[in-house]
């Protein structure tokens, strides 16, 4: 029973902050600003928004799998393998704006004006932590 | 056991780090970029200069900005102008960079020189300059993250 609870309240954070936050921001945002910067920069809004609910509801079901199972279950590891790798492509994904492809060189814009964003020592950070974060799941629980 | 729950303060540490910089760097980097391009209490905004040389008769552009730190973090502002022909070739560019420290300030200039000859064949119309391509951009964090803009203007005869 305690389990189940755990295993319930973990999956609020990822409900909150990646499936509701970001569509009721969506309900805020004018419709002429997303055909703007949709056809302006090609930064697809609801995609965006689409794309988090989605990595939301995998995270927290990751979360479940993991708070549900027992220690000496393999499915523990896994999920939070996993869970990892998901959060990493999260991070990729929000830092290139849409395209997780980018690894924190982006270039927004049209014909005679760009921005133009580096973020790579940040992405680079990042891949560190859950490159060692990996590392101490694979010692704590293989 | 003692050394993974110290693994796991180092994952944490480096989490706040990333985070940290992150957002200081970003700060610094677009605070600085916009509070120059907009114009503040110290001007900000380009400045045009246009000269000719007595002896040559070339044409010398000089265009300053007024770049500002109000960020916490030093800044490197670049600065480049340049002239492009119709098929992005480019005529002539300069580049201006400055190591600026937090709420300091430096002015940028970037002076070009187009020949006598080019400049007569701009006025006719017959030259093949089409676009003045101004580039900003402001980095921080041991000039490890940037921001800038790129924005191509029309050449005007």
């Amino acid at each position: 029973m305690k389990r189940a609870i755990r295993a319930a309240a973990s999956t609020i954070p990822y409900i909150v902050f990646l499936i509701v936050v970001p569509l009721v921001l969506l309900r805020f945002i004018p419709a002429e600003l997303l055909n703007a910067l949709a056809g302006g920069i090609g930064i697809q809004v609801q995609t965006i928004t689409t794309t988090l609910a989605l990595v939301g509801i995998s995270l927290a079901a990751l979360s479940v799998l993991k708070n549900l199972s027992r220690e000496e279950s393999l499915l523990k590891p896994i999920a939070s393998t996993v869970g990892s790798i998901v959060t990493l492509y999260l991070f990729l994904y929000i830092i290139g704006l849409g395209n997780p492809l980018t690894f924190g060189s982006i270039n927004i814009g049209t014909a005679g004006a760009t921005i133009l964003l580096d973020l790579k020592f940040i992405v680079l950070l990042i891949i560190v932590a859950s490159a060692v974060s990996w590392n101490k799941i694979d010692s704590s629980q293989f | 056991m003692k050394k993974l729950k110290l693994l796991g303060y180092g994952i944490i540490a480096l989490q706040i780090a990333t985070a940290v910089i992150a957002a200081l760097s970003i700060y610094t980097d677009l605070t600085s970029f916009m509070g120059s391009l907009s114009g503040g209490e110290n001007g900000g905004a380009l400045r045009l200069e246009n000269r000719t040389d007595t002896v040559t008769g070339a044409q010398i552009l000089t265009i300053k900005v007024n770049m500002q730190n109000k960020g916490f973090l030093e800044i490197v502002a670049t600065f480049r102008l340049r002239v492009l022909t119709e098929q992005n070739e480019v005529v002539t560019e300069a580049q201006d960079a400055q190591r600026i420290p937090p709420g300091g300030s430096k002015e940028l200039a970037a002076t070009v020189t187009i020949s006598k000859e080019e400049w007569e064949m701009f006025q006719a119309g017959t030259s093949n300059i089409s676009t003045a391509q101004f580039f900003f951009e402001v980095r921080s964090f041991f000039d490890l993250i940037g921001f800038g803009a790129s924005i191509d203007v029309p050449a005007l005869r």
